[in-house]
């Protein structure tokens, strides 16, 4: 059995940063779940540990979208990404500017986002999966991809919080 | 989460309290289960006490309807909070089933 590893966010900011202002800088957490529940735990530690700079920063419910967008992109790179393997890791990376900027990386083999399918389409209406991106880009202000779509890259705005 | 169900002869009604994140979802999938598709027609789904669903969960609500339509039956998503009812009109859902917000 693989032991989990889990980091705590650690201050990885930019060179030149005050490092007075700590919550100005990029933190990150590398996740290892071996299972889904697991995942869930970690995805639940995580959001804890951000939300009070959530609401500080004047999100008002975050509960609601910084959390869904947290929970879907990581739920994506551990089901879609990882394919539930254990021993890939799951980073997540965030800071906060005028916004709060987050990007999960996983160590999958990538996807073609232009292939992915619009569940808004008739054909997929009645699909019971591959609303997650879709989740993610409804409650983000900016949304793209890189490293071939192993990282996913999300900006959420305070003002796009204010009715919940 | 907590799924709360009472039934009629052909209709039930769930209240959704919580979040209806994954496992979530997987609680919601155990009592959609135990619904008697075969006597109930019109499930209504009560999300007044529900604050978030994930894609997961919205997988399950789709999978009801498909079983509720096909026997001739439909659902209803009654007391969305106002995000939540932004975000299945943008899902177009409310082409599938009825939706209303609180």
């Amino acid at each position: 059995m693989s032991m989990v590893q889990r980091t705590q966010p650690v201050d990885v900011r930019p060179e030149g940063t005050d490092p007075d202002e700590a919550l100005e800088g990029c933190f990150q957490g590398i996740f290892r779940p071996t299972c889904t529940e697991e995942l869930r735990s970690l995805i639940l530690s995580l959001s804890r540990r951000i939300e009070p700079e959530w609401r500080s920063r004047g999100y008002r419910s975050p509960e609601l979208r910084a959390r869904m967008v947290l929970e879907e992109a990581m739920l994506n790179a551990w089901h879609h990404g990882n394919k539930e393997d254990p021993q890939k890791a799951i980073t997540v990376r965030w800071y906060f500017n005028e916004r709060f900027h987050m990007e999960v990386q996983d160590e999958g083999e990538g996807f073609d986002v232009d292939l992915i399918p619009d569940p808004t389409r008739k054909e997929n209406l009645c699909r019971p999966n591959g609303r997650g991106i879709f989740i993610i880009r409804h409650f983000s202000r900016q949304l793209a991809w890189e490293d071939r779509g192993r990282r996913v890259l999300v900006e959420l705005d305070p003002e796009d919080d204010s009715v919940c | 989460m907590n799924v709360n169900m009472t039934t009629t002869d052909t209709s039930a009604r769930i209240v959704l309290s919580g979040h209806v994140d994954e496992q979530g979802a997987e609680e919601l999938k155990k009592t959609i289960r135990d619904l008697d598709l075969g006597q109930v027609k019109d499930v209504t789904i009560d999300f007044r006490e529900a604050q978030r669903i994930g894609s997961a969960g919205i997988g399950q609500l789709l999978l009801l309807y498909k079983n509720l339509a096909v026997a001739g039956g439909g659902l209803t998503v009654e007391n969305l909070s106002p995000t939540l009812f932004e975000l299945f009109k943008g899902l177009k859902l409310d082409t599938l089933f009825t939706l209303s917000r609180v």
